[in-house]
């Protein structure tokens, strides 16, 4: 079945990606200045010779490059990410306990910054085009320039001097409250109260990159034949909105949605960072000031092979939506 | 909307005085101007002109569709004892689409992709309130039917993608036509599609316009479409309408220079006979059995297309003859062209330059004879780099052929002579 | 050219963006003469409010640090890291593109498929583990920016090589026998120059975002003081004295803010066609 073959070919193609980045971590490891094991091992473990001597021997760092190669990427597809001297824990583990949280904040991000920027492009959009208060127009495209300009850990920053420091309103650090030990209901708010903060300021950059692609793509097709063709046929033009306009328009916003997961990945490092939000990013700000470079690297790998999923999904999603292309091309 | 009720020699639509102006910075002043022409019931009017002579701004005018920067000044457009000018904006849509219908020009993008081709005449229907029910999925089809498509019942679940061009137009009349409106307007329906489509569409106008008695408005810049279905004609010039009556009239025994120059530049069949060569000259070209096909998946309705852009063509031109080919667009006449120059790969045959068979070779082989065999495009606008001087582009071909910057730039002015345009154009 | 330059005049916000920009550059040309000192001596007092003391003007940091040599110094780095990476983006880019899209089949396959897989890599993340690995310098952290920023050229050239490889000029110019490199040299790439200059303009202003996320988390170099640092080094302060991370995120911001306004000011002076539509 053309959809079956379909699948297998684009799921080969992400896992070729995967591998890529595997690949990747593994040069980067033998291009890095100073000896192999030591940076495998990180900071708090070179002092420790029989712990770099067993990682000598794990990943043969005296042996051919391909075997190192062999090795290496073995242990990746046996989910052997490396081992965390300083945490004492396999990074696979570590990774997979933060990883949850990442999800959340991301998924949540990503709905807000979609919905919102969305919205607002369509309304800008319309007011534009309809010659009706569009000062609303000129105001979301500024607003949005602004936030497009503004750097992500900063907004993150005033935020937190804004609605914590000043306000008092929403906590600015981690995802519970500590020690509280709340339970049930009490603590879904509690942790919805912690999102706030991050889950805004990581969305409001792309809120705005949105408005600004929603608002575009819909002055395009608006000025396109058969949205005329629609109303030579007396089609009221809320109608015309609705039905023409909105779905034609709403097709390049969603393909360039999955581009962006990319860069939310790195937002998320930031955010997570600045909030002590306790997701795999600020795992990967934990190794970067540990100098763990196994876990750095698995860190990687993972949110890696996370946005190649998402960009899977969102491409199989914007091929269902779209009649024009067949399913199995 | 009943046609019958006029009465006799009223006309369906009058357009009176209108004018239309332009906005400032424009090249003229008015998109139209003081312009005045009746159409009535039973009649197809061609409003012929170039493009920008403001023949389209009418149509848009008429049901309202001008863009905001667009504002009618002055003039009226009476319909059914109302002025359309005047009308409000909720008014306007219950005329459109039920005593007006449009088409235009560009298939390709003129029916929303997304939408499944029976549902968009179904919402023209359902816009007004118009056979309720069951009915409605009935009277889709007898539409689809009407307008000569094939099998109906797939077809109205297909998506515009799926159908040709000429398919595509015929779903646009038929949503035009919907509800019987007593106007048709068609504004240059048939522009963008091949001669044969063409004609087809234009039978399918005639055959409609026969049946249901309507008033037709054709836009075209195409006389030859006016001295096919036209009963009446009217020319128009940068927005003013400079002749108008009876198409036998207008056609044969035009009145105003300037419709006597656009008829006069319609390409005429009779040309003179050139005289023939020397049959005993080498033959500097071979082509053998030339074969190029290319692969185009058409949709469900129409037959999936293997074109077989050149189909085992042979022909000999000798020393100082020149050899006319002539077809229509889409006969393979500009394929061979780009063969024969290896601008694009062949499936099979041979093409031998001066005994020596051209088509295997690879680009740099090929490349050193490249100055042995040249094309003058068809657009002249397109065939020069916007980007380099008139000088330049002629040195460009020598040069890299390896002559002398120096000689090159002698030889170029010295040609430029002989084309009989001033030197001074080395440097434009 | 006084066309190009009438057009751009013609959007005010492009040429607030570039009195914002000049400005920022003077800062970081002359940063060395209005500041003698450089941004890391401890000059005063720590802690000093802005505009309470006539020699600090933006106050002090908590180690004593004059923030306001440390905001024209970090000019100096966001503009120097910024225009050299995207240039070195941009030179790269060009190539693999020009040579998939020109080459097309096997070639255009194997690069797009080089060029997909750094697209689809969170950015960020590979920026943070290169500069990591490879230790922080002002080199890995241009050589890193580079890396993940290539790729949009890379697709943009392609896609306008494949249009106008098409075009009649392009061919006349393989049938009057030019080889491929004087080709796409002297003829195809002089008429895509105008989306590409558009996108580098505005991949300066995403490498400056970039390389102060970077200093943020602590992969800045540590010779150089810059706006990322600044805010990064102010967190511990967030409750008594929020401006140390308010001011350099406001030179970020204006700068960014000034590099985008200018790229949509030649976007509009270069492609005027597409601002006609009563827009």
């Amino acid at each position: 079945m053309k959809l079956i073959s379909f699948l297998i070919a684009r799921l080969g193609k992400a896992l070729f990606v995967i591998l890529g980045v595997v690949i990747f971590n593994f040069l980067l490891i033998r291009l890095a200045p100073g000896d192999p094991a030591a940076i495998m091992a990180g900071e708090a473990a070179s002092s420790d010779p029989a712990y770099l001597d067993q990682l000598r021997e794990q990943f043969g760092f005296d042996q051919p490059l391909w075997l190192q190669l062999w090795l290496y990427v073995k242990g990746i597809f046996q989910l052997d990410l490396g081992f965390s001297y300083r945490n004492n824990l396999p990074v696979l583990d570590l990774i997979a306990e933060r990883l949850p949280a990442t999800l959340l904040l991301m998924a949540l991000a990503f709905v807000f910054s979609l919905f919102v920027g969305g919205l607002l492009g369509v309304l800008a959009a319309r007011s534009r085009y309809t010659n009706k208060n569009t000062w609303l127009d000129s105001t979301i495209m500024s607003i949005s320039l602004l936030f497009y300009a503004t750097p992500l850990f900063w907004l993150s920053l005033l935020m937190v001097i804004l609605f914590s420091v000043t306000l008092g309103w929403l906590p600015a650090f981690g995802m519970e409250s500590v020690g509280a030990g709340l339970t049930g209901w009490a603590r879904v708010v509690d942790i919805s109260a912690h999102l706030v903060l991050p889950v805004v300021s990581l969305g409001c950059f792309f809120m705005a990159v949105y408005a600004r692609l929603a608002r575009a793509s819909m002055l395009e097709v608006m000025g396109m034949d058969f949205v005329k063709t629609a109303r030579a046929k007396g089609v009221p033009s809320g109608q015309v909105i609705r039905r023409h306009v909105m779905r034609n328009a709403m097709l390049p916003v969603v393909t360039f949605a999955g581009i962006q997961l990319g860069q939310m990945a790195g937002g998320a490092v930031l955010a997570e960072t600045v909030f002590g939000w306790p997701g795999i990013g600020r795992l990967m700000f934990d190794a970067l000031m540990q100098r763990d470079y196994q876990l750095l690297l698995g860190v990687f790998l993972v949110t890696s092979t996370m946005v190649v999923l998402f960009n899977l999904i969102t491409d199989l999603i914007y091929r269902v939506i779209d009649p024009r292309i067949e399913l199995g091309s | 909307m009943s046609i019958a009720n006029l009465p006799p020699n009223t006309p369906l639509l009058s357009v009176e005085h209108l004018t239309v102006a332009l906005p400032d910075g424009s090249d003229r002043t008015h998109a139209v101007k003081d312009l005045s022409f009746e159409l009535h019931a039973g009649e197809i009017l061609c409003i012929v002109g170039e493009s920008g002579s403001g023949k389209s701004i009418s149509a848009n005018a008429i049901m309202g569709l001008l863009p905001g920067y667009l504002k009618p000044k002055t003039g009226r457009i009476v319909f059914k004892g109302r002025d359309l000018l005047q009308q409000r904006e909720d008014e306007l849509l219950t005329l459109r689409g039920k005593d007006i219908g449009m088409v235009f020009q560009e298939p390709m993008s003129a029916l929303n992709p997304l939408m499944r081709v029976g549902e968009q005449i179904a919402e023209v229907l359902a816009v007004h309130g118009a056979y309720p029910g069951p009915a409605r999925q009935q009277r889709v089809l007898e539409l689809l039917n009407f307008v000569g498509l094939p099998d109906p019942t797939t077809l109205k679940d297909a998506y515009p993608f799926r159908l040709s061009g000429g398919q595509r137009q015929r779903v646009m009349i038929a949503m035009a036509l919907a509800l019987e409106p007593a106007i048709l307007i068609a504004d240059e329906p048939t522009t963008a599609l091949d001669v044969t489509t063409q004609a087809q569409i234009l039978a399918l106008i005639k055959r409609i316009q026969a049946s249901m008695g309507m008033g037709v408005m054709f836009i075209t810049h195409d006389f030859g479409v006016v001295a096919d279905i036209a009963d009446r004609v009217a020319v128009m010039e940068k927005g003013v309408l400079v002749e108008q009556g009876p198409a036998e009239q207008v056609l044969n025994r035009p009145q105003h220079p300037y419709t006597q120059r656009l008829i006069a530049a319609v390409p005429h069949r009779n040309s003179d006979e050139t005289a023939q060569g020397n049959l005993t000259d080498p033959v500097v070209l071979e082509v053998k059995n030339l074969r190029k096909t290319y692969v185009t998946e058409r949709g469900l309705f129409v037959r999936k297309r293997v074109v077989n852009a050149v189909d085992g063509v042979s022909f000999n031109v000798q020393r100082g003859q020149t050899l006319g080919i002539v077809g229509e667009s889409g006969s393979g006449k500009s394929t061979i062209g780009k063969c024969l120059l290896r601008l694009t790969d062949i499936d099979s045959g041979q093409l031998i330059f001066n005994g020596t068979d051209i088509a295997p070779l690879s680009q740099a082989q090929f490349r050193p004879m490249r100055k042995h065999l040249q094309m003058i495009f068809q657009d002249p606008f397109a065939s020069l780099n916007p980007r380099h001087t008139v000088g330049r582009s002629i040195i460009d071909g020598p040069v890299a052929n390896g002559v002398p910057y120096a000689e090159a730039e002698r030889r170029a002015r010295e040609l430029l002579r002989l084309v009989e345009l001033d030197e001074s154009s080395f440097d434009r | 050219m006084k066309k190009f330059i009438r057009r751009f005049s013609a959007n005010k916000g492009a040429l607030v963006g570039l009195m914002i920009f000049l400005l920022v550059i003077l800062t970081a040309v002359f940063c060395s003469i209005w500041f003698e000192e450089s941004p890391w001596s401890m000059v005063a007092e720590p802690l000093l409010k802005p505009l309470t003391n006539s020699d600090y003007p933006f106050g002090t940091d908590m180690l004593g640090r004059d923030l306001g040599a440390g905001l024209a110094y970090g000019a100096r780095v966001s503009l120097l890291v910024g225009v050299v990476s995207t240039l070195a983006a941009v030179i790269f880019g060009v190539l693999i593109g020009s040579l998939a899209g020109f080459y097309g089949g096997r070639t255009d396959d194997l690069l797009m498929r080089f060029t997909e897989f750094f697209q689809t890599i969170p950015q960020l993340a590979m920026a943070v583990v290169l500069v990591a690995i490879f230790t922080p310098t002002i080199y890995s952290i241009v050589g890193a920016i580079a890396i993940v920023s290539w790729p949009p050229v890379a697709r943009l050239v392609r896609s306008e090589f494949l249009s106008l490889k098409q075009r009649e000029f392009v061919q006349a110019a393989v049938v009057i026998g030019q080889k491929p490199a004087r080709i796409i040299f002297t003829q195809i790439l002089p008429n895509a120059m105008s989306p590409i200059i558009v996108t580098a303009s505005l991949m300066i202003a995403t490498a400056i975002l970039t390389e102060s996320s970077l200093s943020f988390l602590g992969l800045g170099d540590r010779n150089l003081m810059s706006w990322g640092f600044m805010i990064g080094a102010a967190r511990t302060m967030l409750r008594e004295a929020p401006l140390m991370s308010v001011l350099p995120g406001i030179a970020i911001l204006l700068t960014v803010l000034a590099i985008n306004l200018i790229g949509e000011g030649l976007n509009d002076a270069m492609n005027p066609q597409l601002r006609k539509r009563g827009e």
